[in-house]
C-alpha cells in the first residue's frame, strides 16, 4: 500500500475506540471525527465486534483487561491496525503492548497532534504485515507444490530409467491430455507409484 | 450601567516589523479598531478594553518570549495574533500550557486542533479548494508554483497539486524561495517560472518578497502577456506595495476585499481609513483581526466572565454580523465558518469580485484529498457581483 493511498483513504476507515468513558476517550473520538473518520466506542472490550472495523485505539491498562483485548484483536485478524494508549512506559505495559501486536502507541496524555501520525504509521506497518503474510502463505504454497513434482518426477525416473527431461515431458504431456493442472498429474503419479 | 470589577485585557501578537509587518500591521489595527469601537460604546464591564503590544518581529523565539510575558507577568489569558504558522507554533505550548485562548485571523494550511485557539482564517477548504476549481475553469491547466520556503507555501501547494491533477492539469514548475529573498532568489525563480511556460502562477510567497517577485515577473515578462499571479496570501497590503501597474490581472481568494459594496463593509473601511496610518491598508486580515476582536469582547460582555471555558461556550452559540457577513465558530474544530471570495486586480489595484460562495463554508481542517469536482458545480452558482 503506498503513502498515497493511506491517505487518500483516511475518510473511509472505520474506527474503533475501546477506551472507558473519560475526557481522554472524548478527547479522541472528537480528533478521529476531526481527522473525518467514522468513530464507534466500545467498552467493556466486546467478544468481537458486530460492524467491520480497520483501526481500533486500545487503552492499555496494568493487567486488567488484557485478556479480552487480546481475543477482541486476534478476533479482528491481520488487516485489523491496534493502536495502544498506555499511560507508563512500565515493563508489563510494554510486554502487553508487544503480546498484542499493536502496531502503534500513543503515550498519554493525549494531545490532538498526535493522533494521525500514530494512525498513519500504524495504518501502514498493520497492511505491510498483512501483505507479507499473504505473500508468505502464497509461497509457502507454491514451494509445497514444487517440491510434490519433484518427487514425482524422481519416481518416474527411477521406475522408468528416464531423465529429468523425459519425467518432465511424460507429466505436462499427460496434464494436458486430461486437462489437468501438472500439480494434480504428479499428485496421482505419486500415489500410484509410491 | 453596572461597574465590574474586572477588566479585559488582550494581549497582541503581531510584528511591527520583519518580513510580514505590513500585513500584520494591518491585523493589528483591525484590531485596535475593534477596541476603540467597543471602547466608545462603553467598554467592557463598564471598563475600556486594554490592550498589550509588542514588536516580535516576525521571529518565532521572540513571539514565544512575548506571549510568555503576557501570560506570566501580566496574567492575560485572552491573546490575539501571529501570521506565520511557525509563530503559531511558537506560542502555542505556552497558550496551552496556561489553558488561554489565543484568536489567530489569518489564512493557514489546516491540520491543527488546539482547544486554546481559535481559527479566524481559512483552511484549505475555504480558499485553496475554491480557487483551484476558479483557477481550471478560467485559465489553462500548466501551473507553476512559487511559495517562500516554510509551512505553508508547502502545505498549500500539496493541496492545490492534488486538485490540479484531478483535472488533469499540469504542475509545470515548483520553486521556493526564502522568506527573506535576495535579488538572485528572485531572478532564478522568475527565470524558472517564465521558462516553464505556465498558463497561470500559483503564488504562496508572503511578506516584503511578495511585492518584488509580482514586480520580477512582470519585468521578465516585457511586453509579452504575462500569466496572471493566484495567490492565497497577497492582499491590498500587497497590492500597494507592488502598485496597481505590476498588480493588474492577478487572482488573490480571501472571506473579504475592501472593495464589498455592502453598508457593513463600507462602513468598517471608512472607519479603517479615519483610524488606521497612512501606510496601513485594510486587508482581509485586518477584518479577520478585527472581527475576532468584537467576537471577543461581545463574549466577554455577554457572559460577564473572563474565564476561557465561558467565553468558548458563547463563542459555539453565536453569530456575528462582520464586515464580510454573518459567521461562526464551528464547535466540533474550533474553526471559523468563512465566506469565499475570489477577485481579480484592476488597473487601478482595485480588487474586483468575480465569484462569490452563497453563504459560509464551513470549516474541515483535516481535509486530505480535496475533491475539485465539488467545487467546480459551485462555480456556476456562485454570485459574481
Amino acid at each position: 500500500m503506498t503513502a498515497s493511498t493511506i491517505l487518500d483513504t483516511l475518510r473511509e476507515l472505520r474506527v474503533g475506540v475501546v477506551c472507558p468513558p473519560s475526557e481522554i476517550n472524548d478527547a479522541l473520538a472528537l480528533q478521529l471525527i476531526r481527522i473525518g473518520c467514522s468513530v464507534r466506542q466500545f467498552w467493556p472490550p466486546p467478544k468481537k465486534f458486530d460492524t467491520d472495523i480497520d483501526i481500533i485505539f486500545c487503552r492499555v491498562f496494568e493487567d486488567r483487561y488484557h485478556d479480552d483485548l487480546s481475543r477482541l484483536i486476534l478476533n479482528g485478524g491481520h488487516r485489523m491496525t491496534a493502536v495502544a494508549l498506555v499511560e507508563y512506559e512500565s515493563p508489563t505495559v510494554l510486554s502487553q503492548i508487544l503480546e498484542l501486536g499493536c502496531e502503534g502507541v500513543i503515550v498519554l496524555p493525549l494531545a490532538s497532534n498526535m493522533v494521525l501520525p500514530a494512525l498513519v504509521c500504524a495504518r501502514r506497518n498493520s497492511e505491510a504485515y498483512a501483505k507479507l503474510i499473504f505473500k508468505n502463505a502464497q509461497l509457502q504454497e507454491r514451494l509445497e507444490n514444487q517440491a510434490d513434482i519433484n518427487k514425482a518426477k524422481v519416481l518416474l525416473m527411477s521406475t522408468n530409467g528416464w531423465s529429468e527431461g523425459e519425467a518432465h515431458s511424460y507429466l505436462s504431456k499427460e496434464a494436458m491430455k486430461t486437462r489437468e493442472p501438472l500439480l494434480d498429474m504428479a499428485r496421482k503419479v505419486i500415489n500410484l507409484l509410491k | 450601567m453596572k461597574i465590574y470589577n474586572k477588566k479585559l485585557t488582550v494581549g497582541l501578537l503581531f510584528s511591527d516589523t520583519g518580513v510580514t509587518s505590513a500585513i500584520e500591521r494591518s491585523q493589528r489595527y483591525g484590531a485596535l479598531l475593534a477596541v476603540q469601537i467597543v471602547n466608545q460604546a462603553g467598554g467592557v464591564f463598564g471598563h475600556p478594553v486594554t490592550t498589550l503590544l509588542g514588536d516580535p518581529g516576525g521571529d518565532p523565539d521572540r513571539y514565544r518570549n512575548l506571549c510568555d510575558d503576557y501570560v506570566r507577568n501580566h496574567g492575560v489569558k485572552l491573546l490575539l495574533g501571529c501570521y506565520m504558522s511557525h509563530t503559531r507554533k511558537a506560542v502555542m505550548p505556552v497558550i496551552e500550557r496556561a489553558d488561554a485562548l489565543l484568536f489567530y485571523p489569518t489564512p493557514y494550511e489546516g491540520f491543527e486542533y488546539s482547544p486554546n485557539i481559535i481559527y479566524g482564517g481559512p483552511a484549505p477548504n475555504q480558499n485553496s479548494a475554491p480557487l483551484a476549481a476558479y483557477l481550471t475553469r478560467h485559465y489553462g491547466s500548466k501551473v507553476a508554483f512559487v511559495g517562500s520556503d516554510y509551512i505553508y507555501p508547502r502545505e498549500s501547494n500539496h493541496v492545490m497539486r492534488h486538485l490540479y491533477k484531478q483535472h488533469g492539469g499540469e504542475i509545470v514548475e515548483e520553486v521556493y524561495i526564502p522568506l527573506y529573498p535576495s535579488v538572485d532568489d528572485l531572478s532564478y525563480a522568475v527565470e524558472r517560472v517564465f521558462q516553464s511556460a505556465p498558463d497561470v502562477v500559483f503564488s504562496t510567497v508572503v511578506g516584503t518578497g511578495t511585492a518584488s517577485f509580482y514586480k520580477a515577473l512582470t519585468k521578465r515578462y516585457g511586453n509579452d502577456r504575462r500569466p496572471p499571479i493566484a495567490s492565497l496570501t497577497t492582499s491590498e497590503a500587497e497590492i500597494s506595495e507592488m502598485g496597481a501597474e505590476v498588480a493588474r490581472g492577478n487572482i488573490v481568494v480571501a472571506p473579504y476585499f475592501s472593495s464589498i459594496d455592502s453598508p457593513r463593509s463600507i462602513d468598517f473601511v471608512s472607519r479603517c481609513r479615519d483610524f488606521f496610518p497612512g501606510d496601513v491598508k485594510v486587508t482581509a486580515w485586518a477584518e479577520a483581526a478585527y472581527s475576532q476582536m468584537i467576537m471577543l469582547c461581545q463574549a466577554v460582555n455577554e457572559t460577564k466572565s473572563l474565564e476561557v471555558d465561558e467565553i468558548r461556550k458563547y463563542l459555539y452559540q453565536s453569530e456575528i454580523d462582520c464586515p464580510q457577513g454573518k459567521i461562526r465558530v464551528e464547535q466540533q474544530n474550533n474553526h471559523s465558518h468563512l465566506f469565499a471570495r475570489i477577485g481579480e486586480i484592476d488597473s487601478q489595484g482595485e480588487i474586483q469580485i468575480k465569484w462569490q460562495s452563497y453563504g459560509t463554508i464551513r470549516p474541515d481542517p483535516y481535509v486530505v484529498v480535496h475533491n475539485l469536482d465539488d467545487w467546480s458545480c459551485h462555480m456556476e452558482g456562485g454570485e459574481a457581483s
